[in-house]
């Protein structure tokens, strides 16, 4: 992505849900569907057995994907840039942390849209430490976590939150010991 | 009163469109992962994964960070994948450093990053971030 584009979303950085205009998911799509189009014609047997797997692993998802519509519809419509800026800006201190860990986790869209935000807060104040926890715990999805314990189980899920969580933190002091603010 | 009624009304269904038009954009991604892992996971027998992923402790999860590193999209795409990976008896070990890694390292987004926050920032949270996938893996390995 380049500079201007980057520049951009900083200023639409409010409009943290807008899908991006590229046609590449479609056309991926379009390229696969043909590629099973040709094995239905040269490959009838495995044509079947990659549908009836692919019917299945669909079956499996669909009904996590709307739980993951829901989150979504409440993350966008609650919380939005301006509020986390608000909580990680030079007066945050210890809560800086724990503001950084749930804003990471809460943030949803690309990375990239995030970094103009994070830019100018690091020069209010913001930390380097705490720019790594916010980028660290954006590996926390919680819209999708649903999909997370569909395919993982409960435990194996609220155990990698944690982990994630508490590894941020780890992050964020190597993060400070190696980089002069 | 009305007009405050009418601008929440406003307000949810501009949401909605907003996250449609999110969640739109991530179902053909999300359907193209499913179709090439149902292919894939017709095709590949298991000793294919059996030959990559030896059940090394160390080894193992380098190559699950590694894969997600150079990886981009929707995380729910890498639940699908390591799902599947994961069902051809690849270690969880490895399927967490990939899980991991596929957010919190951004070989791509290197350059973007190094803009905004300096190069020495971007490379040391992307190496710290690698080694975290791994240790996580390991950690995950020995609470399961």
């Amino acid at each position: 992505m380049n500079n201007k584009a980057l520049k951009k979303e900083n200023k639409n950085s409010d409009q943290k849900s807008s899908a991006p205009k590229t046609k590449i998911p479609f056309i991926s799509l379009g390229i696969i569907g043909f590629g099973y189009l040709l094995l239905y014609f040269f490959n009838r047997p495995l044509f079947l057995k990659s549908l009836n797997q692919f019917i299945k692993l669909s079956a499996q998802i669909i009904p996590f994907l709307v739980i993951v519509f829901v989150i979504m519809f409440l993350n966008i419509m609650f919380i939005k840039p301006s509020t986390i800026k608000k909580h990680l800006g030079e007066q945050s201190g210890f809560m800086g942390y724990i503001y950084a860990i749930v804003a990471g986790i809460i943030s949803v869209g690309s990375v990239y849209m995030w970094y103009p935000l994070l830019k100018e807060l690091k020069e209010t104040g913001m930390s380097n430490k705490l720019v790594a926890v916010f980028i660290y715990n954006r590996s926390i999805k919680l819209h999708l976590l649903p999909v997370l314990i569909l395919y993982f189980g409960i435990k194996f899920s609220v155990v990698l939150t944690l982990l994630t969580i508490l590894f941020s933190l780890v992050i964020a002091l190597t993060v400070q010991k190696f980089i002069k603010e | 009163m009305n007009k405050k009624t009418n601008s929440g009304k406003k307000n949810i269904v501009q949401t909605l469109k907003k996250t449609w038009k999110s969640f739109s954009f991530s179902l053909p991604i999300i359907f193209s992962v499913l179709l090439v892992v149902a292919f894939l996971q017709s095709i590949i027998p298991q000793e294919f994964y059996n030959k990559i992923f030896t059940g090394n402790i160390i080894l193992d999860p380098f190559i699950g960070a590694a894969l997600g590193s150079i990886s981009l999209g929707n995380p729910i795409v890498s639940y699908v994948i390591a799902a599947g990976l994961l069902k051809s008896g690849v270690s969880i070990v490895a399927i967490t450093a990939f899980i991991v890694s596929w957010v919190s390292v951004g070989i791509v987004q290197l350059p973007a990053e190094s803009y905004y926050f300096g190069k020495r920032f971007a490379l040391i949270r992307n190496i710290t971030s690698f080694i975290g996938a791994i240790l996580i893996g390991i950690v995950i390995n020995f609470i399961f």
